[in-house]
């Protein structure tokens, strides 16, 4: 499909990707299928323009090359460092044919698809680059509005404008959690709370969104969740069977931490486990199959049938919260549930052990299995898509 | 710290009110007559405290059956029953509260009280507990009661008496130690206090977190503002009214060090604690480290602090003679070589959510005309906490029995908004406050 046919396409579905921004059109590198309705976040806005102009400032300082692997330093998590690796652009298609073993009607219709270079996180995102994140502590004891963004007025409902003051960084005033009143890595892990290795858990597709701002801004990288699509392209790394490694179930154990193997047996090992422990796919990413199951941006629609053949990128939006869409499967979950192609909806009552009302924008306490990793697309987007994907919003609470 | 020139103070209240009712044995009308009109009536439930927790425990109340309206809704500030009600919604009909039927102030929960429902929920500041407890259970009203039950000692009494006397008038009282509801660790106590793992030998529990809402260092009363509306508006920082974080968070962890020792009364606690990261106006201490003695050489341990950029846990190591259980998350048992023995699986299609299981056991026991009464092990608990507390407080040993010889009434019961109300200096231990 040429550049044109596709704007073609997008317009009518979501006014907010306008050309007459300053990039070219080619930029837009997603093809939004359904829409999240009216702009979302606009108190935001502002912050992803000046988070846009410095990834593009960054991007222009720098000579244009090759996509290599490389290692990234993130300064406000106390220097954590995560691995990126490049995924090369192509057509695959998504989605289960209907003789596979396991498959559900959902993982249909097969659609062509076509994607465009990214670099995907080697591991799921871990706790030592989350922490920070998440407890956004200070020993001012600095607090949180409920939408995220700093609280000046000492009102917590109500927020107040985006505005350094003072000393702070363009990190310090982007939206970040809430206070919890409980521990929120529920001990996971090493079982002695925060286990630097692995995975992060429990956070709302909104939170990991917003992870990515927190961390783009400080990076000058433009980093966010991967599409649906993107995230099935790398999990199957070219393959076109039930696994990336095959269709043989019983191979599932070298690749993936699953409810077969991913059993205690002592005293600090727990269900899930380290990330990078099992055997890559063909790419070099670990732990797509099984571990957490990841975010993907999308929302969950039950079948492709909206998603036209050919579509570059596609990503399939909603106003609705849920549901949402999770991929990999997890470390409670059966072989099935791991598949390349399986897909599984989001669901109000991951949040059901929250004691408060509203329950908190910024976890799915029930939800230990859940985490995500991150991608950066090769192509800086327009700001609006930059806002756009960052901002599919917390929705109803 | 005492206050007891105020005529009115909890204390004194409680020598005039009732001192029968604490001697007065289980009798009142058998369950049966009353479970006739309990079984399928409508029944009318009144929301005191409607912050996020009152809100999430009203949600819980109305999910636990079809038969169950919001009727009376009371709160300090009228803004937080407006937010409240925009929450409850999805419940249509159900959470419809008329205004007049909306009261706001510190005497609301007066009116929630009298205003013709059948149970309330009590979700106010822990300060204000023992006070909200007498008047419903006076009025025989059913109550569900968060965690703590009380602040200070006389607030325990009171709660103590309030028991006695919901025995006498046929009135339940649940409580919120969410996770004696929790299937995973009534499994695990279960097992604990069945002694399937030998004897308890030790408890270490831990409340290891970040800093929950705290007060900003520049903030500022605005002017004409009396100090308690002030001091409630930020409740969570003073002591008066929170307790401290040893009663308002840590205490699930104090609750289950009771829970795993059978609830028997400890012999005393020695403990050290203090304020080495706040800074901010409030007065509580932001760490403890506890450890309550208890008959037969057994000590437990609680580690509880509330500090940024640190570790955080919030775990229980029950060790007993054969083998040790971790929890409070998904609960195993390991054996001496760190081997798993047991581990919780849930039940299928079992309710998991202990906050909704306290609800539902709650409505239905009323429904079948079963009358509940936990003030006691609530009242236990919330001392032990207090135990703790004072331990750290006073630098001191002090006994179980010492401590229930202590009178301590942090506020009188009669503070209105405008009043002017001095904060308690931060106690140095060895320095008589």
């Amino acid at each position: 499909m040429n550049v044109s046919s596709r704007i073609a396409l997008i317009l009518p579905l979501v006014s907010l990707i306008s050309l007459n921004c300053h990039a070219d059109e080619k930029a837009v590198s997603i093809t939004p299928v359904g829409s999240v309705g009216d702009q979302p976040a606009p108190e935001f806005l502002d912050l992803t323009k000046t988070i846009h102009a410095a990834i593009v400032k960054k991007a222009a300082e720098q000579e244009a090359g090759e996509m290599k692997a490389y290692t990234e330093t993130a300064p406000e998590a106390e220097d954590a460092e995560f691995e990126m690796l490049p995924i090369p652009g192509g057509t695959f298609t998504m989605g289960s044919p209907e003789g596979e073993e396991g498959r559900k009607a959902d993982e249909g219709p097969q659609r062509e698809i076509k994607i465009e270079p990214f670099w995907m996180g080697k591991v799921e995102v871990t706790w030592d680059l989350y922490r920070q994140f998440m407890d956004n502590e200070n020993l001012n004891y600095v607090t949180r509005n409920k939408n995220g963004s700093l609280n000046r007025d000492n009102d917590r409902q109500t927020p107040e404008p985006n505005k350094a003051e003072g000393d702070e960084t363009l990190v310090d005033i982007l939206s970040q959690p809430t206070a919890p009143f409980h521990v929120m890595h529920f001990n996971m892990g090493n079982g002695a709370g925060y286990s630097e290795d692995y995975p992060a858990c429990s956070m709302t597709q909104h939170a990991a969104s917003k992870f990515c701002e927190w961390l783009s801004a400080q990076t000058g990288h433009y980093y966010r969740l991967p599409t649906e699509a993107e995230w099935e392209y790398a999990c199957r790394a070219g393959s076109k069977t039930a696994y990336s490694f095959g269709d043989d179930a019983s191979k599932l154990e070298e690749y993936a931490w699953f409810r077969k193997n991913a059993r205690i047996d002592a005293v600090y090992e727990y269900e899930y486990q380290p990330v990078g422990e099992k055997k890559p796919n063909a790419w070099g990413l670990h732990d797509m199959h099984g571990n957490v199951a990841e975010w993907v941006i999308d929302s969950y629609q039950t079948s492709y049938a909206k998603v036209p053949n050919g579509t570059l990128n596609p990503v399939q939006l909603s106003k609705d919260r849920y549901p949402r869409v999770v991929r990999g499967g997890h470390f409670e979950m059966d072989a099935d549930g791991l598949r390349s192609a399986a897909r599984h909806p989001s669901h109000p009552s991951w949040k059901e052990n929250d004691p408060q009302a509203p329950r908190s924008i910024w976890y799915h306490t029930k939800a230990r299995w859940l985490g995500f990793r991150i991608v950066r697309p090769a192509k800086i987007p327009p700001v609006e898509e930059m806002h756009l994907l960052w901002n599919t919003g917390p929705g109803e609470l | 710290m005492n206050h007891d020139s105020e005529n009115n103070t909890r204390r004194s209240f409680l020598k005039k009110a009732s001192a029968a009712a604490a001697v007065t044995p289980i009798l009142g009308v058998p369950a049966i007559v009353n479970a006739q009109n309990m079984g399928s009536k409508t029944l009318k439930v009144g929301l005191i405290g409607c912050g996020g927790r009152g809100t999430g425990a009203a949600v819980q109340a109305l999910s636990a059956d079809e038969n169950i309206q919001l009727w009376a809704m009371g709160d300090a500030f009228s803004k937080q029953i407006e937010s409240s009600l925009k929450q409850l919604k999805k419940f249509g009909k159900r959470s419809e509260v008329a205004a007049e039927r909306q009261f706001s102030g510190l005497n609301a929960f007066q009116q929630v009280i009298d205003s013709g429902v059948d149970v309330v929920l009590l979700a106010a500041p822990p300060g204000f507990r023992p006070q909200h407890l007498r008047a419903a259970v006076e009025a025989k009203k059913h109550t569900f009661a968060e965690k703590p039950m009380a602040v200070d000692m006389a607030g325990v009494k009171s709660v103590l008496e309030s028991t006695a006397l919901a025995k006498k008038n046929n009135v339940a009282i649940q409580h919120g130690f969410c996770w004696r509801y929790a299937p995973s660790t009534r499994a695990a106590y279960g097992k604990i206090l069945n002694g399937d793992f030998g004897r308890v030998t030790s408890i270490y529990g831990t409340y290891m977190s970040s800093v929950y809402k705290p007060i900003p260092k520049d903030a500022v009363k605005p002017k004409g503002m009396g100090d308690v509306e002030w001091q409630v508006s930020w409740w969570t920082n003073y002591e008066w009214l929170s307790g401290a974080p040893i009663l308002e968070q840590s205490i699930h962890t104090v609750d289950k060090i009771a829970w795993g020792m059978g609830d028997v009364a400890p012999i005393a606690a020695v403990g050290t604690g203090g304020r080495i990261q706040r800074d901010d106006p409030s007065n509580v201490y932001d760490h403890y480290n506890v450890s309550f003695e208890y008959p037969n050489g057994v000590f437990c341990q609680l580690g509880a602090r509330q500090f940024s950029r640190s570790h955080t846990e919030v775990i229980d190591r029950i060790f007993c003679e054969d083998g040790s259980v971790v929890g409070p998350g998904q609960p195993r048992a390991i054996d001496g070589n760190g081997k798993t023995t047991w581990r919780y699986r849930p039940e299928a299609g079992a309710e998991q959510n202990m906050y909704q299981v306290c609800h539902n056991e709650f409505f239905a026991d009323l429904r079948a005309g079963k009358i509940n009464n936990s003030g006691e092990y609530m009242a236990n608990s919330t001392a032990l906490a207090i135990l703790g507390r004072e331990a750290a407080h006073t630098g001191k040993r002090i006994t179980w029995d010492k401590l229930f010889k202590s009178d301590e009434d942090m506020a009188p019961d009669s503070l209105k908004f405008e009043d002017s109300f001095a904060i308690a200096p931060v106690p140095v231990p060895g320095k008589k406050s």
